[in-house]
């Protein structure tokens, strides 16, 4: 029986129309996925079922859910069936609990709302609720700051199926989330689907993760469903040009071949080892945390390292150490055959010029009060000496070249430009200093798949091209398989696996590798 | 709240006042200038600019002068004042008999129509209501506190005689010394509530926007039920610092306001001291005052502890 109807729906935001007559229906128990590039119209559709558009927003065309059209609902009514008939559960788990309040009690909320429970008999029915998504040992009273997102995010869904909804929209669910945590948020979903008997409309940007979860799935593109089918004949059976080259993209591996020219590594670390104290009133912490421990890496040029390991590993501070950021408590750094001391400044500067990073998130790693000319060439004069202005401007304009960005862009601020050119520019920034080896944490995981892919193409030529060294950090293992060489597995501080990344992940020792390689959704090849 | 916290709380909170004092005593008695002679005139006998020098204990080291009115202030000893010859203690109990009540009625003013109004403002965003509160708030924030101290009294106590114009009987009076401070109190809170408000409205708006308030939203409350029960507490945060801050210019606004309506508080004692050239009031009242804005302060920061648990460590 069909439990959501979309019947041309059409929205507009400012007077501009968003969604473009979207049609899709959710069968009773049935997991539908809905996947798009940002901006697609996904979480507009989402808003506009529950009635929870902004208010500068204007709708057309039918939502019928349960028999009802809920475009001619009243507010109150919609009230009575958001949270009792309708689940939502958000992206962010950081932000969607309400800071001030313990966990439980905002579980309790719903069953106050719509059970009229009384306050004690709906705090036992929310530890109840925390206990059937996996929080048996997190105390009711926790605050949402005290658990980790993977733990918040189950509190939201906790929420949304507190009242056994009939639908429940899960909009990017685990976008946010690292691998293994993502593959144990689905998995709770599709379970708690499957038992009570609801509909899910997943709504994600990641093929895979729709590919293992859905029963259908839906493509959007710029406010319309480009092509609708069952899982099962859904990637032998794609018409519209948009679907098929989403999925190429999802698949997409850039060319490349591993550079041996040079067989020597350049940068060698030894032993590295990173302590962290907890600050305590009087004296430091006698048992210091090893974040990084003895860790040993080498690294030849043109060669690209995958780094992996879960949130807490130590992956961030190790790059953090290797950039010269922060000095080591033990361990050499050894850069084209000469000795480093981090804790000299001379060497920490050198480090820093011949070991850049590109972040995760472009948008926030730049100045948003500078131009990005201005964010390129910075470096400069900080790292390797006065250099004019005329000459600062050409060198800018070569490296946006490089990155296939026009000249103009220099005079653009971070918000004028897209998050790809973002990304584009930041690989600019790190290749002003002529470094040999760049860090890239998560790259491409804020982008949509198909910049994804081209930006992963431009990696890829300018490997080739200056002979730089690439240390991978992702939790991504398609990602790993399509541009590194060789993967190093981290875990507590350790290096625990170190291998070729193909042998690495078609034969893993390590049971986190295992699990690493478990958790992550592959799409079928076809 | 965890007991480590407390104490390198109220470890600062004592470092901020030794400070505090050291540089008042700094400010009043070594530089250059003697006290004694500022206090007397350039015109004064030698034999008694000695004798003052003398009771000042001005000969003695300055270490020692200000270790001995340090620990005076502990004890509750201020020292006596010249002008009006009786322990300084005494005249500042006196005086904080009317400004104390003055603060906090002009505080918990403030507050009763800073929070509804920006509450009102924001939750009706760019409705007529919300740009007439952002328009009278501007207006609250231009208008100098004495010159709409001023018009008060011309209107409520002048022109429909409602209330005193001025003075203040003493609290044995009764219910008319509460009446005598209620235009003061007024004419303190206003602007500092025209500031609040404009706090409040952009806190909450911006509380408003935050995921948990859709979260809220899409468990089936209505948009005013998610302000109250969710928005509102968060929006207090910024509201608390502004608040915090507000105290010192409350206490800066009373040596004025006293002044306008003749109330013998200790904003008037400040003045009237220091047109004495009472130095010894002055340090003490000062100093008082400033301790004051410290505490106040101290207490802000356990009010954040209380709203946001994510500045309690688990003990």
């Amino acid at each position: 029986m069909t439990l959501l109807v979309l019947d041309h729906l059409v929205c507009t935001l400012d007077g501009t129309e968003i969604l473009h007559g979207v049609n899709l229906r959710v069968k009773q128990g049935e997991i539908v996925g809905l996947v798009g590039e940002s901006g697609s119209g996904k979480s507009m559709t989402a808003l506009a079922i529950m009635q929870l558009l902004p208010e500068r927003a204007q709708l057309w065309g039918q939502i019928v859910f349960d028999g009802r059209d809920l475009t001619q609902t009243s507010e109150a009514e919609m009230c009575a069936i958001r949270g009792r008939d309708i689940g939502l559960i958000f992206q962010e788990p950081m932000t969607a609990l309400n800071p001030l309040k313990t966990v439980a009690d905002q579980i309790a909320e719903t069953f106050m709302l719509h059970e009229g429970f009384a306050y004690a008999n709906a705090l036992d029915k929310a530890r109840a609720a925390m206990d059937r998504v996996g929080l048996e040992d997190i105390p009711a009273t926790r605050y949402p700051h005290e658990l980790s997102g993977g733990q918040r995010q189950r509190i939201v869904i906790a929420m949304a199926i507190a009242c056994h909804p009939k639908l429940i929209i899960a909009d990017e669910p685990t976008s946010a989330l690292d691998v293994t945590t993502q593959a144990q948020i689905l998995a709770l979903l599709r379970e708690i689907t499957r038992e009570s008997g609801a509909a899910l409309l997943l709504i994600s940007h990641d093929l895979a993760v729709v590919a293992s979860m859905a029963d259908r799935i839906a493509v959007m593109k710029d406010g319309r469903i480009v092509e609708e089918s069952a899982t099962r004949t859904f990637f032998g059976a794609m018409r519209d040009p948009y679907a098929r080259a989403l999925y190429e993209a999802s698949v997409h591996r850039p060319v490349r071949h591993t550079d041996t020219r040079f067989p020597t590594p350049f940068f060698v670390a030894d032993d590295c080892t990173r302590l962290y104290r907890k600050p305590r009133l009087f004296r430091a912490d006698p048992l210091p945390v090893r974040a990084v421990d003895k860790v040993s890496l080498a690294i030849r040029p043109g060669e690209s390292v995958g780094l992996v390991g879960e949130s807490g590993s130590g992956k961030s501070t190790l790059a953090r150490a290797l950039l010269g950021l922060d000095p080591l408590d033990a361990g050499t750094i050894t850069l084209d055959g000469v000795r480093l001391d981090p804790t000299r400044k001379q060497d920490r500067l050198l480090l820093r010029r011949k070991v850049q990073m590109v972040f995760q998130d472009p948008y926030s790693s730049f100045d948003p009060r500078r131009t990005i000319g201005w964010s390129i060439a910075e470096a400069l004069g900080h790292l390797t000496g006065p250099v004019a202005e005329s000459d600062r401007m050409q060198r800018v304009a070569a490296l946006l070249a490089q990155v296939e960005l026009t000249p103009d862009f220099a005079a653009r601020y971070p918000h004028e430009m897209s998050g790809g050119q973002r990304q584009r520019a930041a690989i600019a920034r790190a290749l002003m200093t002529d470094p040999e080896l760049i860090v890239l944490d998560e790259p491409v995981s804020a982008l949509d798949v198909s910049i994804r892919a081209r930006i992963l193409d431009l990696l890829a030529e300018l490997q080739s091209r200056r002979a730089v060294a690439y240390l991978f950090i992702t939790h991504d293992l398609s990602l790993l398989r399509a541009v590194t060489d060789r993967t190093l597995v981290m875990q507590k501080g350790k290096i625990v696996e170190d291998g070729a990344t193909s042998d690495l992940l078609d034969r893993p020792q390590h049971a986190y590798t295992r699990a690493l390689i478990a958790a992550s959704p592959d799409l079928p090849r076809i | 709240m965890s007991l480590l916290w407390l104490l390198r709380r109220l470890a600062g909170l004592v470092l901020a006042l030794a400070a505090a004092s050291a540089v008042v005593f700094i400010l009043m008695d070594l530089l250059p200038g003697d006290p004694a002679e500022i206090m007397l005139g350039t015109n004064a006998r030698p034999d008694t600019l000695a004798a003052l020098r003398a009771e000042m204990g001005l000969d003695r080291p300055a270490l020692i002068r200000y270790a001995d009115w340090a620990l005076g202030l502990l004890r509750g000893d201020f020292g006596r004042s010249l002008t009006y010859s009786v322990p300084v203690a005494e005249l500042v109990w006196e005086r904080l008999a009317v400004t104390l009540p003055l603060a906090v009625m002009a505080i918990a003013l403030t507050l009763l129509i800073a929070l509804p109004l920006g509450a009102m403002a924001a939750a009706r965003r760019n409705s007529l209501t919300d740009s007439t509160i952002v328009a009278i708030t501007q207006l609250g924030v231009a208008i100098p506190n004495f010159w709409f101290a001023m018009m008060l009294v011309l209107v409520f106590a002048i022109s429909w005689r409602w209330l005193p114009s001025g003075g203040f009987p003493g609290w044995s009076a009764g219910p008319s010394a509460f009446l005598a401070l209620i235009l003061p109190a007024i004419a303190l809170a206003l602007p500092q509530a025209a500031i609040l408000t404009r706090v409040m409205r952009s806190s909450l708006l911006e509380t408003l926007g935050e995921d948990y308030v859709r979260t809220a939203r899409a468990k089936g409350l209505t948009r005013s039920e998610a302000l109250r029960r969710h928005a509102f507490r968060n929006a207090l945060i910024p509201v608390l610092t502004i608040l915090g801050l507000q105290f010192s210019f409350l206490i800066a606004g009373t040596v004025v306001i006293e002044n306008v309506f003749s109330l013998p508080g200790l904003g008037r004692l400040v003045f009237q001291a220091i047109n004495q050239r009472d130095l010894v009031v002055v340090r003490s009242v000062v100093m008082l005052l400033i301790g004051s804005i410290i505490i106040v302060n101290f207490c802000v920061d356990l009010a954040y502890a209380l709203v946001d648990p994510r500045l309690r460590g688990r003990a």
